[in-house]
């Protein structure tokens, strides 16, 4: 036992040993650089609701300047696709909002089970709501694809079909992406709790 | 706020800058890049801070928690893969604490990542019961794991 100790204060001793670092940036600009590290969060989030609002805003445009409250199917159609948007951006308000109560200056175990339970919340998220505003969403507008046609000009109406196609495809991808991302963080989280839980 | 921030900025730097290297499987780099992190978190936090623990403690939370996210973020992942050299000096002989403070980083990075926080803490000398505060791992409990730690590192330095 005697041998084992003198062998960890030897560990000590060497850890103790090491080098002092003095910070490479001033604390003034370390205080800049974090101002602006999170001001940058909060566009980026802000950024995402942004587009899904102007995307919103678009559509009831589009709602009213093309009368679409006179046809049932274009009004439900168009109606789904706002509808969708409007529930991502909630979701998208609320798992911000979750996200920014965690406080990094809880103990780690309390921090670990609180950011656990964030990204179950963000699976449900995933696997849930993400589906279904997706293809409904996809479905709504495949559904008004004859009406756009019957109501745009031949070049307007390609340009839409096309980007649309490039956009759904495009978002499938960073969906399924930011979804594997968010899935590995939290198995890894998971395994580490357990390992700790048994260990 | 300034002020106080820049006193713990100049005190704890080092101190938080050994934890995230610990982390990091001795990689500086990456240790840098997370003490910054650390220190923004700690800036973006202090006003909320309402001495609730000692400050080092609250410091030691938050630098345990930063890391414990960072290291999940895939460009680390990436990183931590390149093999860490010890330091040679100019007649080409390698330091022998260099190898051992190496060897040391390569073990705790084996450990389980919460016994990682508890290890490194142990090598800083803070005590148990600051320990038990900053992890929310009782007293008694952290006791009996940190004779295991302790003897898991010793023996795979020894190897």
């Amino acid at each position: 036992m005697r041998k084992t100790m003198n062998s960890f204060e030897d560990l000590e001793n060497t850890w103790k040993n090491q080098n002092r670092l003095s910070p490479r940036k001033s604390a003034e600009d370390l205080i800049n650089s974090a101002e602006a590290e999170i001001a940058g969060m909060k566009i980026k989030q802000r950024g995402t609701v942004l587009i899904l609002s102007l995307t919103v805003a678009i559509l009831l445009l589009y709602l009213v300047w093309m009368q679409a409250y006179r046809h049932a199917w274009f009004f439900t159609g168009l109606l789904i696709m706002i509808g969708m948007l409007a529930i991502r951006i909630v979701l998208e308000v609320v798992s911000y909002a979750r996200f920014q109560r965690i406080s990094p200056n809880k103990s780690t175990n309390a921090y670990c089970e609180e950011i656990i339970a964030y990204y179950h919340w963000r699976r449900s998220i995933h696997y849930i709501f993400t589906p279904i505003i997706y293809v409904s969403y996809v479905a709504a507008f495949v559904s008004l694809m004859p009406l756009f046609k019957a109501n745009m000009s031949p070049g307007l109406y390609w340009y839409v079909l096309i980007s649309g196609v490039i956009v759904f495809i495009g978002l499938a991808l960073l969906i399924y992406h930011q979804i594997k991302k968010e899935m590995t963080i939290l198995n890894s989280l998971k395994s580490s709790a357990q390992e700790h839980f048994y260990s | 706020m300034k002020e106080l921030f820049a006193q713990l900025y100049e005190q704890e730097y080092d101190r938080v800058f050994r934890l995230c290297r610990g982390y990091f499987s001795g990689n500086r780099v990456l240790a840098e890049d997370a003490t910054q992190e650390v220190f923004v978190k700690i800036w973006d936090n202090l006003a909320s801070y309402r001495e609730e623990a000692k400050l080092t403690t609250w410091i030691y939370r938050i630098a345990i928690n930063v890391c414990l996210m960072q290291v999940r973020k895939a460009s680390y992942r990436k990183e931590l893969h390149v093999l860490q050299i010890p330091d040679v000096t100019m007649d080409g002989v390698v330091d022998e604490d260099e190898i051992r403070l190496s060897k040391m980083y390569s073990c705790i990075q084996q450990l389980e990542e919460v016994n990682r926080a508890i290890i490194l803490m142990i090598l800083e000398g803070v005590e148990y019961s600051e320990m038990a505060e900053v992890t929310g791992i009782k007293e008694e409990t952290l006791r009996v794991k940190i004779h295991r730690i302790k003897q898991s590192l010793t023996k795979c330095v020894k190897q």
